[in-house]
């Protein structure tokens, strides 16, 4: 239940890197230990204190100051999902679970 | 002035050569054609209609396999014409826009068969010969078709350049036309697959660039035509209407074709896909048995580019450099790469070529792709077919086979993961050498139909075109694209795939949207396919129908074509495609997919379990008749596309 969680609750959500992202990190993934309501905006955040290679090239800082997903780049969920900016927080994140940063160019 | 003179961006004629007679001729094309079908694909689906000539017979029932093979064969008779056609944008500096489009009947689907490539020649074919190059008729010898400035073909021999390899032959014609100047001929050639009419051989340009699917290079051997080379006079060039104004757009799209929206294919080139398709298991592997593959890191794009030789590579006049020439042999073991050990490595060449075969040893791959380049073989169809062969001899069913001249291919081993076998094969198809060559030169439709015992369900073909490296089960709207597009399995005549590798849709599933979608980006192919601009373009524009339409009134100053026009245009290159297909006995059962795709479930990746039934497939496919206009059973009112 979602009103189980509180505020020192953390979940192990990995940080899968594919195409220049993990040439420019050097890793294929990142673990990164977050509140299960964490919205993608704060592991975005948590991804570059992490791999700050990364910002400039797959991250950037948006005009508000923080750290988001340059344009190009996408977001997917397990490998299923892609998830929209809007709606990217709906769903709590458990152990074991995902978000891909990958190309939005699909294709070839 | 006549009007034809006037005309800006065109040239308003086709050069038609007959290669039994060697007479040309040039026949205009009126200028409604060329604004209702742009140019590219969709004015060649025009031209395809005009110069196909009459269907043979054909009452639309089943076809025997005999009789099937009788309706394929027909596209490789003189009458069936062999078209080049470039566009109004060819020979002006907006980036990727020196293409041309390859039109014929394919030998291997017997429908449509459109192909692209980039290549300086696209400039010197609009200079020499028009808005397109018509060639029909059989040359009685091996011939090289030779078009110079004076805009004159001439049909010489080319008895000594049989047998070569695409890379050969182009450079061997070019050293023969050298006559000192400046500017070379350009050269489109045929390998021995085409000379062996093997139905999936290419047409090669520039060096190994491939006009590849559907087999226009067997349509060409069948002409006796080894080659063309053109080079037309800089002077010929048609006027820009508006040219100032499009070199202030061109500039600014180059730039933009430097940014984000093209930044996967500049930096690790289209094999980044690998990692991508395998995690979301969509990665087709041993002929589409699995969705993912234990050995994709090995061949990923990020693996290459770190263990590899690999440097990027331009199409003629195109700022994007999405080529990555692969050199074998891991990088921190050798030195600088040589020639003969490299190939232009693309997703769909890697994917062919390994996971589908079950190859992940990257060299093995690499060699393969170069093999296919040299002898001219669509990578797609050989890796398909080769695939298709593997299981069938896996499951017992294609040793000891016996044939009709009593040889058998009881020494043959198969097995995926073999990448010698695969190279062993690819030249045994290339020349159609022994029993199984010959056969597999066929395609894997009636490769199947030959072998029978079930073997047609994992022939994993639509209309006959083999399919392209995206899993449809995990993939519901593209599944909908490559069981629909007139030219068989391919992933290029629709985008679909886009919608499911976004947020839009859920690719697991199907609903009521995907007609409509998968409508609308056929209809972004063919405006991009006609006019012509590279797809990997198409996240760079802000706003693709705008801009395109009003590109193209700079060029021919029609001041009053707008985005609709444009759109209305690219529906209408829909039709055509489809009544192409309708005139040469297209049914509604040939809107499908493999029997293993509508049969059987994912066994691995994210996505196992998760298929795709034939009702389902059928209720996309009924939405997306509605979405096009067309009637119950998908037919297009002849009529009513002017022909």
């Amino acid at each position: 239940m979602n009103s189980a969680f509180t505020a020192g609750d953390t979940v192990v959500v990995t940080v899968e890197l594919f195409g220049m992202a993990r040439i420019q990190a050097g890793v294929g993934s990142v673990a990164l230990a977050v509140h299960p309501r964490a919205p993608v905006g704060e592991m975005i955040d948590s991804l570059a204190r992490e791999c700050p290679e990364l910002i400039g090239n797959a991250l950037h800082f948006a005009e508000n100051g923080a750290v988001a997903v340059a344009d190009g780049y996408a977001l997917n969920r397990n490998g299923l999902a892609f998830l929209s900016p809007e709606a990217d927080a709906a769903l709590p994140w458990v152990p074991g679970d995902s978000l891909l940063l990958l190309s939005n160019q699909a294709g070839g | 002035m006549s009007a034809v003179d006037a005309l800006y961006g065109y040239r308003g004629y086709a050069t038609v050569v007959d290669l039994t007679t060697g007479e040309y001729r040039r026949d205009p094309i009126p200028q409604e054609a060329l604004r209702s079908t742009i140019g590219g694909i969709g004015l060649g689906t025009w031209l395809l209609h005009r110069y196909a000539g009459p269907p043979v017979d054909y009452d639309g029932e089943l076809l025997s396999h005999a009789d099937k093979t009788r309706l394929l064969d027909s596209a490789l008779d003189p009458e069936n014409p062999l078209i080049f056609v470039t566009s109004p944008l060819v020979g002006t500096r907006l980036t990727t826009s020196s293409k041309f489009a390859v039109m014929t009947r394919s030998p291997l689907t017997g429908f449509i068969a459109d192909g692209l490539s980039s290549s300086h020649l696209a400039v010197e074919l609009k200079r020499a010969c028009g808005d397109a190059l018509v060639i029909t008729g059989r040359s009685k010898h091996p011939a090289m078709l030779h078009i110079d400035t004076d805009g004159v073909p001439r049909v010489r021999p080319a008895d000594h350049l049989l047998g070569m390899s695409t890379m050969d032959t182009e450079a061997a014609v070019k050293m023969e036309m050298d006559d000192g100047s400046r500017r070379p001929v350009r050269v489109a050639c045929i390998g021995p697959a085409g000379e062996n009419l093997v139905r999936f051989a290419s047409i090669a340009n520039d060096g190994g660039r491939q006009a590849g699917r559907c087999g226009p290079g067997a349509v060409m051997g069948s002409k006796n035509l080894k080659a063309i080379a053109v080079r037309g006079n800089p002077e010929a060039d048609p006027p820009v209407a508006h040219s100032q104004d499009l070199r202030g757009y061109a500039r600014d799209l180059s730039r933009r074709s430097l940014g984000a929206a093209t930044a996967k294919y500049r930096e690790l080139g289209t094999i980044a896909n690998v990692s991508v398709f395998n995690r979301l298991g969509t990665l087709p592997t041993r002929n589409f048995q699995q969705s993912t593959f234990e050995s994709a890191e090995a061949v990923s794009g990020e693996a290459l580019h770190q263990t590899r030789t690999t440097r990027s590579a331009h199409c003629a006049n195109c700022t994007i450099g999405c080529e990555k020439i692969v050199t074998v042999g891991n990088k921190s073991n050798r030195g600088q790469p040589t020639a003969e050990l490299s190939a232009r490595l693309e997703y769909e060449s890697l994917f062919a070529l390994g996971p589908l075969v079950g190859v992940g040893d990257p060299d093995a791959v690499i060699r393969a792709v170069r093999r296919c380049d040299e002898l001219g073989l669509d990578t797609i169809s050989a890796g398909g077919v080769i695939a298709w062969a593997i299981e069938t001899a896996e499951r017992g069913l294609l040793r000891n086979m016996e044939f009709g001249n009593g040889d058998d291919v009881s020494n043959t081993a198969l097995n995926f993961g073999d990448g010698t076998v695969v190279i062993d094969l690819l030249d045994d198809i290339g020349h159609r050498r022994g029993v199984l060559g010959n056969l597999l030169a066929e395609g894997s439709r009636l490769a199947a139909e030959r072998i029978g015992r079930g073997s047609e369900s994992w022939a994993m073909q639509v209309k006959g075109l083999e399919m392209p490296g995206y899993e449809p089960r995990s993939l519901k709207t593209l599944a909908l694209g490559l069981a629909t597009t007139p030219r068989g399995a391919c992933h290029n005549r629709t985008s679909a795939y886009d919608a499911d590798f976004s947020p839009e849709v859920d690719r697991l599933t199907i609903d009521d949207r995907r007609g409509r979608i998968a409508a609308d980006s056929e209809d972004f192919a063919a405006a991009l396919d006609s006019l012509i601009w590279c797809k990997f373009l198409r996240r760079a524009f802000d706003d693709f129908w705008e801009e395109s339409a009003a590109v193209y009134r700079m060029v021919t100053g029609w001041e009053d074509f707008d985005a609709v026009e444009l759109r209305r245009a690219a529906a209408h290159i829909a039709d055509l495609k489809k009544a192409f297909n309708q005139r040469w006995g297209w049914r509604r059962s040939d809107d499908t997919l493999p029997g293993r795709t509508l049969t059987e479930p994912l066994a691995d990746g994210v996505a196992a379990g998760v298929g795709l039934t034939a009702p389902e497939l059928d209720s996309m496919i009924a939405d997306y008749y509605v979405a096009r206009g067309w009637d119950g059973g998908g037919r297009v009112d002849l009529p009513a596309t002017g022909l």
